[in-house]
């Protein structure tokens, strides 16, 4: 290796493909605020078929559902001859000669098809040995990945903060014993700079200038985990990149003289694709059968949507305003079904794009869609006449903080936390015995930042925004809802969480428009927002009065048990709190209802014993339960429109619902805010499902049952290996199979067409998702009861036989048998 | 004021998307550039057509402008490492001659 430096125009054609070869994969934004996001993000301007020809198998991914899936699906009557014949005539070319056969004839061609695009295994010494060779460099990058990206879960100290990612890597293995002695020479004269190290790892690899980027891309695609973080800790804190990560690997094939491979040398597979005889190649058949595997679900979501215009409701007792997640349409369905009651679906940030600091915390967060930067900043605070309580509140999580870090503080010490484990065993085995029989049965299992008993606090709105701004968030808020004149005297606002312990993916399962945490908050300051006179003056002004007697309150749903609970209910004056006492009676109700549907779902919920909200609220206390919840398995469209064409409909579930008048949004505004960020959002989501499902390997998280921490980075599969992106296969799926089946978005529309049309004129991201095939945006046609989809060619009928059977794993079928101890 | 007074330098600035800026900032500062400036969220007509600003809530899906000022002999080589940089991407690059006043700033 040489020590020479190599030139700036070296260096930064170097660092620019690092940067080409990284943008592959997604920024993967760790546990602490678990994020959904489509793994091939980069990929989304090239649309789904692009990306699952090129994208997820650069990744080492299989990006469409298998053949041999699919195919069984289709044995067992989930999809129909008429269904894969429908997608199969979208598929082809109109002139297409096969276009015009019987549906019997045209699918058993498609199905004799299958053996023909199946690339075979291709034997290659030259692979072989360069595969050889990268496991031992996999081996040894992952280690000091997990050493450096969590370096408090490190075995012994790594010198990262002082000398960065790549420095600490070079001063740490250049004295590593179980390197050998020439590769600890050649790695102390590397260069000292990760950019300048990697551009001379590359001129020293001999390869030509145009294989460099996807070489590098190779390499990376070998970790992709560790890959997608580093680009995520690049965008935030910036203290690591994609250079530095590529510099330790390279460096670290030079020492070991296993040079990095050429592109061309390790190609598996040919560069023309096979082709059955109706010309399809294998991203094409993925393609049919994912048609043919939505038009079941999609049709009778579709047929339950109500096609006529939307009639006014009386007024009701109160207006529920739940996030648009799919788990918000089950409590508000059974809500409605208790009383008269009225819901909406917005953004469960309620339009606060904040950085929330909890009282006593030591950090604040950003609590907004990561779509989008925070503006401001809101602190908790005890009420007036509580900082007593807060105070004894702050000592208690200091305490606990203080006693759980001397826990941990053997840990830091090379070799002692053997040792440790050997003195206190004996004293967490009992503790972990009850925890164990107990099951969550007895005493309250906490998160550590979550109080017993907390003093009354206040979001201090008013430190943090002007009254300008403050109003300006409200109008905001109430026009992209459509609640320009509530309608209720009683408005909550109902954010989301979920309450489990012992789950590495608690926050995944908390609320994403919040960046991955619980939705009170935002709840509470938007609601303070809205009860405020001066704010409420200056709507008034602005066209949106709000009556002297509506009440706005915030509150939150568990997902877990279903529970209501409301916040701040001292904003209603003592002589309404029969009001609010009669709602909490009702969604009660509710919850006892939702929780019975949701139930047959859960592995093992039907038949373990409880009554009420306790049976589920039990199962997210259990330290084993390794389902706690389904969190937004099986969602497959979201309803952008008036509640009045779903209400009193079941959408089992599955549908993102965002509330939308098209008749008070007369120039657009409300609906482009709706399909830039809410419909990407539940994008993001749909995709990280989807992929987590069509390979489960590559781009989910595998198991729980065997992960370990990495920090808050995320998890291991095991002891080490690469860092698992994507979601566990408990959110998916059980023994039996998926449950989650892979789904892309249905997006239904109720707005005028040329409205839709100016705003994917005006905006990419919402052109790059239609266009692309990623969602399947349709709207209501010029008859009542028909529907038309945008494509790139314009608006196209859209008709799907809402076939009403049973499908495998829908409410109503066959209870799972899988439960948490067999789905180890 | 003449030029006369003034230093000459070379302005580089780039229209990428959001998500691919922090790319471009990245390869200004390792060219040794002392600085840059960045223009969220710009509006405009260009080869894919109209550009809005930033939607209100998506900081994320926009253009941003990225402006740099460097001295002549550093200058192609930057010039070259964002061509490469934006071989695969939508950006777009300009490049001019500028005068600034204080060149100490920029070197």
């Amino acid at each position: 290796m040489t020590s020479l430096l190599p030139t700036t125009a070296r260096i930064l054609r170097a660092r620019a493909d690092a940067e080409i070869a990284a943008s592959v994969i997604a920024p993967y934004y760790g546990l602490d605020a678990a994020i959904a996001v489509n793994p091939v993000l980069p990929s989304l301007r090239q649309g789904m078929p692009a990306a699952l020809r090129d994208a997820a198998p650069a990744l080492g991914a299989r990006g469409g559902v298998s053949e041999q899936w699919a195919r069984e699906r289709f044995d067992a009557g989930r999809i129909s001859r008429t269904e894969l014949a429908r997608a199969l005539r979208e598929r082809l070319d109109a002139d297409h000669p096969a276009v015009g056969e019987s549906d019997a004839t045209l699918v058993a061609r498609f199905l004799a098809g299958a053996g023909a695009v199946a690339e075979p295994p291709v034997a290659d010494a030259v692979a072989d040995a360069a595969e050889q060779a990268a496991l031992g460099v996999d081996e040894r990058v992952t280690s000091w990945c997990r050493a450096a990206l969590a370096p408090e879960a490190a075995a012994w100290p790594v010198p990262v903060a002082e000398l960065g990612f790549y420095g600490a890597w070079r001063a740490v293995a250049a004295t590593d014993l179980t390197l050998p002695r020439e590769a600890r020479r050649r790695i102390e004269q590397a260069p000292l700079a990760a950019d300048a190290a990697l551009a001379a790892a590359l001129e020293a690899s001999g390869l030509p200038q145009a294989d460099r980027a996807e070489a590098l891309r190779r390499e990376l695609a070998r970790t992709p985990g560790f890959t997608a973080h580093v680009r995520w800790l690049a965008e935030t804190r910036g203290d690591v990149e994609i250079v530095d990560l590529l510099a330790v690997r390279l460096t670290l094939r030079l020492a070991l003289d296993a040079p990095l491979p050429s592109p061309a040398a390790t190609l598996a597979r040919p560069r023309r694709p096979r082709r059955d005889e109706l010309g399809l190649d294998a991203v094409d058949r993925a393609l049919v059968w994912q048609s043919a595997l939505e038009a079941r679900v999609h049709g009778r979501l579709l047929s339950r949507v109500r096609p006529e215009p939307p009639t006014p409701a009386a007024s009701p007792a109160a207006h529920l305003v739940f996030c648009i997640d799919v788990r918000s349409e089950g409590i508000r369905r059974h809500l409605e079904q208790q009383g008269p009651y009225a819901t909406s679906g917005f953004a469960g940030f309620f339009g606060i794009a904040a950085e929330v600091e909890p009282l006593a915390a030591s950090a604040a967060s950003a609590a907004c869609p990561v779509l989008l930067s925070p503006r401001y900043r809101v602190s908790e605070r005890p009420v007036p006449g509580a900082w007593r309580g807060a105070k004894g509140l702050v000592d208690r999580l200091a305490g606990g903080r203080a006693w759980r870090s001397a826990l941990k503080a053997p840990d830091a010490v090379a070799g002692a936390p053997l040792g440790w484990a050997e003195m206190t065993g004996w004293l967490w085995g009992p503790v972990a015995a009850t925890r164990s029989i107990l099951a969550g049965a007895a005493g309250r299992d906490r998160r550590p930042d979550e109080p017993a008993t907390a003093p009354a606090t206040l979001f201090d709105v008013d430190s943090a925004l002007t009254i300008d701004d403050q109003l300006d968030t409200a109008e905001v808020i109430l026009r992209t809802m459509g609640m320009t004149a509530p309608d209720a005297p009683l408005v909550v606002l109902v954010g989301h969480g979920s309450t489990t312990v012992n789950n590495a993916f608690r926050t995944a399962l908390d609320c994403g428009a919040c960046g991955g945490h619980r939705g009170a908050p935002n709840a509470r300051i938007a609601a303070a927002i809205l009860n405020s006179e001066a704010v409420r003056a200056g709507l008034a002004e602005r066209g949106i009065v709000i009556p002297a007697e509506t009440v706005f309150l915030a509150g939150e749903h568990d997902t877990v048990s279903d529970a209501l609970r409301i916040v701040d209910a001292s904003a209603l004056p003592a002589s309404r709190r029969g009001e609010l006492d009669t709602l909490l009676a009702d969604a009660a109700r509710a919850a006892d209802a939702l929780q019975r549907e949701r139930a047959a779902e859960l592995p093992g919920a039907a038949r373990r014993g409880g009554r009420g909200r306790a049976r589920l609220e039990r199962r997210g206390r259990d330290w084993a339960q390794v389902y706690p919840e389904w969190g937004l398995a099986r969602n497959a469209a979201i309803v952008i429109g008036p509640r009045s064409r779903t209400a009193g409909v079941d959408l089992e579930r599955r549908a993102f619902l965002h509330s939308y008048d098209p008749v008070a949004d007369a120039d657009g505004r409300a609906l482009e805010t709706i399909l830039t960020a809410p419909l990407v959002v539940a994008h993001w989501i749909n995709a990280q499902y989807y992929f987590s499902a069509v390979d489960p390997d590559v781009l989910g998280a595998g198991s729980k049952t065997v992960h370990n921490l990495v920090g808050g980075a995320g998890v291991l599969a095991g002891p080490g290996g690469d860092l698992r992106i994507g979601l566990p296969w408990q959110s998916i799926g059980t023994r039996a199979g998926l449950h989650h089946e892979p789904l892309r978005l249905l997006a239904v529309v109720d707005a005028p067409l040329p409205r839709i049309d100016d705003i994917i004129q005006r905006a990419d991201i919402v052109a790059d998702l239609v266009f692309g095939d990623w969602v399947l945006l349709v709207a209501p046609g010029a008859e009542p009861g028909t529907w038309v989809r945008r494509t790139r060619e314009g608006w196209q009928p859209y008709a799907l036989d809402a076939s009403m059977h049973t499908e495998e794993g829908a409410p109503g079928a066959a209870p799972q048998t899988t439960d948490r101890k067999e789905a180890a | 004021m003449s030029r006369d007074s003034l230093t000459r330098m070379t302005k580089i600035e780039v229209v990428a998307r959001t998500a691919d800026s922090d790319a471009v900032r990245r390869q200004i500062v390792a060219s040794g550039a002392t600085g840059y400036t960045s223009l969220p969220a710009v509006t405009g007509l260009g080869h894919h057509g109209a550009h809005e600003g930033r939607a209100l809530f998506n900081d994320r899906d926009a253009l941003t402008l990225t402006i740099t000022v460097v001295p002549d002999d550093r200058a192609d080589d930057l010039i070259d490492g964002l061509r490469s940089l934006l071989e695969r991407s939508t950006g777009v690059m300009f490049v001019s001659d500028t005068y600034v006043s204080r060149p100490h700033y920029f070197s």
